[in-house]
């Protein structure tokens, strides 16, 4: 096991990471603020990969594209929240997993409808030509998805600790009532978090797609990897979304190295259930899971 | 006075929140027992310690002389216990809430409840001994309608009804009046009185003074984990501490 | 005073529709009848699946309906039931009177393995954690060579049970509704029971069934292992039924699709599950396979009930009874059925 070895399947494994630490962040800042374990988030990555792609084949510049991207998919999440997710009581959580999980199932198959099976990929940013880091040749793709991240990262901290918006979407996460009776509308909050995560899915939709593709299906092992970042790191942890990301995206391509190509498929699910059996606070710690 | 139950040290902590801060008391054999204090005083938490839903941090719990602390709580055969938020078993009738009470110890039987070995046998007499409870309860009127469709007065007696089938010689109250009517409490405390009369020890939580003072013989009195009464019951309700102790908080009862 | 009595008068006070144990009687002999009338292969076909199906649903139903412990890994025991009875009838060349038993019983022994720890999660953890195990199961499937992974497993001997052969269509359709109903009277045996009270009574209030003297965790592996071995029966018949299996059979689809069956029937209800069986499983073959719009169409079905049908079916029925009930009876029915009518 040599330094290239490790900086290379590293580096993939900590760009994996970020990608999934965006997804888990999306799926945290839900659960946290509308109450939503939102079945369908690995939809929304798919989607915001798959409209961002068809605007750049239509001939739009890539910017505009993602941009665009992330905003339909936003504006489009929080419809269908109003419409379904909205309309059942907070009081049954079943419920509402059900109903994200149906428009999981009905949003995949629109996918495959509207985009057919064929796997696309969005242009790689900055093109092809691999860089070098000390001997080990790193997609340039990957750093990019990792500066994304990271400045995603930075523009949700302004945004919690900058703005009101923020503010009360904090207050909400952290005590529904009091926030309620601080005169913070709730309903909205909930609302506004469910579509944040849905833009935070997509942008990880843009930036993965040159690297790993993007098809109508990628969408539940993308949901099932939040999921099991989440619960790694420290569910309801945005810290531990992100540290469970990271870790996860590591433990993959770690694993895409060392063991038979199909069965490195059964890491994400593997650590997820270890976690939840035998250390459900994570890595960092959870309110949720103690 | 035989001792029934006897507390030794007990002491719980969440995380940073000590919810019980070694307290330790005697329940005689026999008598009632009321455990009050302000919100928040680690009352439930005591009742939960009681029953095995929560391990203590540091202390014991001993029963008849036996350490049951680390007991799970469905081998508790000797206690019976209704919630302060009531609990019945939603989507059920009131009967079957009770029989509920009565089967639930013992080998599991799939088999046999599958195969339907010894059915009619089973079934008669779990339905004999609910009807007997129902009968003392005052709940035959009911007693086939599903206990989510009842008034609450009506399922704190199906709760009180499902503890009361174990047969328990040791019963736990959480707030059983909480809630309900005059006539319904007056009620609740013919039970509570006629349990004493069957030769039960009784622990009840209650915020309820009158209640209070009409049943219990013994107090005890908790404020912020610590056990700051433990005797007679008129003489702790005008105790000084105690007073203070309700007074300081927001709830100011009695 | 025999079952008639008890039957006539519920203890839910509904009195609109005929005994129910007439109704279930006549569909159970129509449902009987059928190859009589039918003889098109095609709609024998779907109805046979639905039995098989409906093997699995009930164990589900008395696992999520009635003790509220919710599985999304359900496919895993299925591909179980499948592989284990396949191949032992391959490998081992024993007959179908040992390999499927053997099917369930290993179905058992797994699902009673993973049952202790798995169940002590609920809600969300409990969903996600049998989700990827399912999923596990389902790379497992596919990647071991002796299950031919998802090229498939051909040649499964057919469905032979010593001297009785059922590969005949209504041989089958006859052989696979028997042990449907078969399966249906052992779930309502225990629903009946006192093991089904205390069961719902884990599933309503988990704290109280404890402490009024209920195992929990005891109950919960065994209802689990009772219903993963049904999984694994349903995959058995599968397997010999169509002689041919692939790993892709036996993914989340499937474990999604059992619990919709479940749900959409009204979630403790076996009557309802067996009419949403049917219905999901034929309504596909008979629209010539949705192809592309199923999941479209399965995941609005979702939507759409859990917003406003909570119930399902036998929600439905019971909503349409009551109000039957309420408009035809013109005094307030109230009438207590204590020891004296039972």
């Amino acid at each position: 096991m040599d330094l290239q070895f490790l900086i290379q399947n590293g580096v993939t494994g900590i760009a994996n990471g970020a990608v999934y630490a965006l997804i888990a962040l999306g799926f945290t800042l839900t659960y946290n603020a509308s109450r939503v374990a939102n079945f369908a988030q690995g939809q929304f990555v798919v989607l915001g990969g798959l409209i961002a792609i068809t605007l750049v084949e239509a001939g739009a510049p890539l910017l505009v594209g993602a941009a665009a991207s992330v905003i339909a998919v936003s504006v489009i999440a929080g419809v269908v929240y109003l419409a379904t997710i909205g309309r059942v009581p907070e009081s049954d959580p079943f419920r509402r997993i059900m109903v994200t999980l149906g428009i999981a199932l009905a949003a995949e198959a629109a996918l495959q409808i509207i985009w057919g099976t064929e796997a696309r990929r969005l242009p790689p940013f900055t093109g092809d030509q691999p860089v070098d880091l000390f001997g080990a040749a790193i997609a340039p793709q990957a750093l990019w998805v990792i500066a994304g991240a990271i400045v995603a990262m930075i523009v949700l901290n302004w945004f919690f600790r900058g703005t009101r918006t923020g503010q009360a979407m904090l207050a909400v996460s952290e005590d529904r009532e009091g926030a309620g009776l601080l005169g913070i509308r709730v309903a909205w909050m909930s609302v506004l978090a469910f579509v944040l995560g849905a833009g935070l899915a997509a942008v990880a939709g843009v930036m993965v797609s040159p690297i790993s593709s993007t098809v109508y299906f990628h969408g539940l092992p993308l949901t099932v990897a939040a999921f099991a970042a989440a619960v790694v790191g420290g569910f309801g942890n945005p810290v531990g979304a992100v540290v469970g990301g990271l870790a996860l995206g590591l433990l993959q391509a770690f694993s895409v190295a060392w063991l038979p190509s199909g069965i490195s498929d059964a890491a994400p699910f593997a650590a997820l259930i270890a976690f939840l059996i035998l250390r459900p606070r994570g890595l960092v710690g959870s309110r949720v899971l103690t | 006075m035989t001792e029934a139950l006897e507390v030794r040290g007990l002491t719980v902590r969440f995380g940073g929140l000590e919810a019980l801060g070694g307290v330790s008391f005697a329940v005689a054999d026999g008598a009632i027992t009321a455990l009050i204090g302000p919100n928040g005083a680690g009352k439930t938490t005591c009742l939960n310690v009681l029953s095995g839903l929560q391990k203590p941090t540091a202390g014991a719990v001993r029963y008849r002389g036996r350490d049951v602390t680390a007991l799970a709580p469905h081998r508790r055969q000797y206690l019976g216990r209704t919630f302060q938020i009531v609990a019945p078993f939603d989507g059920m009738t009131v009967e079957e809430n009770i029989q509920v009470g009565i089967e639930a110890r013992g080998r599991i039987g799939l088999g046999r409840a599958a195969l339907r070995v010894g059915r009619r046998r089973r079934e008669r007499r779990s339905r004999e001994r609910a009807a007997a409870l129902i009968e003392r309860m005052n709940l035959a009127p009911v007693a086939s309608r599903l206990v989510e469709t009842l008034p609450l007065g009506h399922q704190r007696l199906v709760e009180f009804g499902r503890a009361l089938a174990q047969d328990p010689e040791l019963l736990l109250l959480d707030e059983a009046a909480s809630g309900l009517s005059g006539g319904e409490m007056e009620e609740l405390a013919g039970q509570v009185l006629r349990c004493r009369d069957e030769g039960r020890t009784v622990v009840l939580i209650e915020h309820n003074m009158r209640f209070v003072t009409r049943l219990a013989d013994h107090l005890l009195v908790l404020d912020r984990g610590n056990l700051l009464y433990d005797g007679a019951t008129e003489a702790g309700l005008t105790d000084p501490a105690v007073k203070a102790a309700y007074l300081g908080s927001t709830n100011g009862a009695a | 005073m025999g079952w008639w009595d008890r039957v006539s008068s519920p203890s839910r006070r509904t009195r609109r529709l005929p005994p129910r144990a007439l109704l279930g009687v006549a569909v159970v002999l129509t449902a009987l009848a059928i190859p009589l009338f039918v003889g098109d292969r095609f709609w024998l076909n779907l109805l046979t699946l639905s039995w098989i199906n409906l093997v699995a649903v009930l164990g589900l139903v008395l696992l999520f309906g009635h003790a509220n412990q919710i599985s999304f890994g359900h496919a895993a025991f299925v591909g179980i039931g499948a592989y284990v009875s396949g191949l032992a009838t391959m490998e081992l060349g024993v007959s179908l009177l040992v390999s499927v038993p053997l099917a369930m019983a290993v179905g058992w022994v797994v699902g009673y393995a993973l049952a202790r720890p798995v169940l002590r999660l609920h809600g969300l953890a409990l969903a996600m954690a049998t989700l990827a195990l399912g999923e596990l199961f389902f790379i497992v499937f596919r990647e071991l060579s002796i299950t031919g992974g998802a090229n498939g497993l051909p040649g499964i001997s057919p469905l032979v049970f010593g001297p009785l052969d059922l590969t005949a269509p209504e041989g089958a359709y006859w052989g696979t509704l028997a042990v449907a109903l078969a399966t249906a009277v052992l779930c309502h045996n225990v629903i009946r029971s006192r093991v089904g009270r205390c069961l719902r009574a884990i599933g309503s209030a988990p704290t109280a069934a404890t402490v009024s003297g209920i195992d929990a965790a005891s109950y919960k592996a065994a209802i689990f292992a009772f219903s993963t071995s049904l999984a694994a029966l349903s995959g058995a018949l599968y397997a010999h039924y169509v002689t041919f299996i692939s790993s892709d059979s036996f993914g989340l689809p499937l474990s999604i699709l059992l619990v919709i069956m479940v749900v959409v029937g009204g979630v403790r209800s076996l009557w309802g599950a067996a009419a949403a069986t049917v219905g999901l499983t034929i309504l596909p073959g008979y629209l010539g396979g949705y192809g592309e719009y199923s999941g479209l169409i399965y995941g609005a079905l979702l939507v759409l009930v859990f917003m406003y049908l909570s119930g399902g079916v036998a929600g439905l029925v019971e909503t349409v009874n009551q109000e039957l009930t309420r408009l035809s009876v013109p005094k307030r029915p109230q009438r207590s059925t204590p020891a004296e009518t039972r």
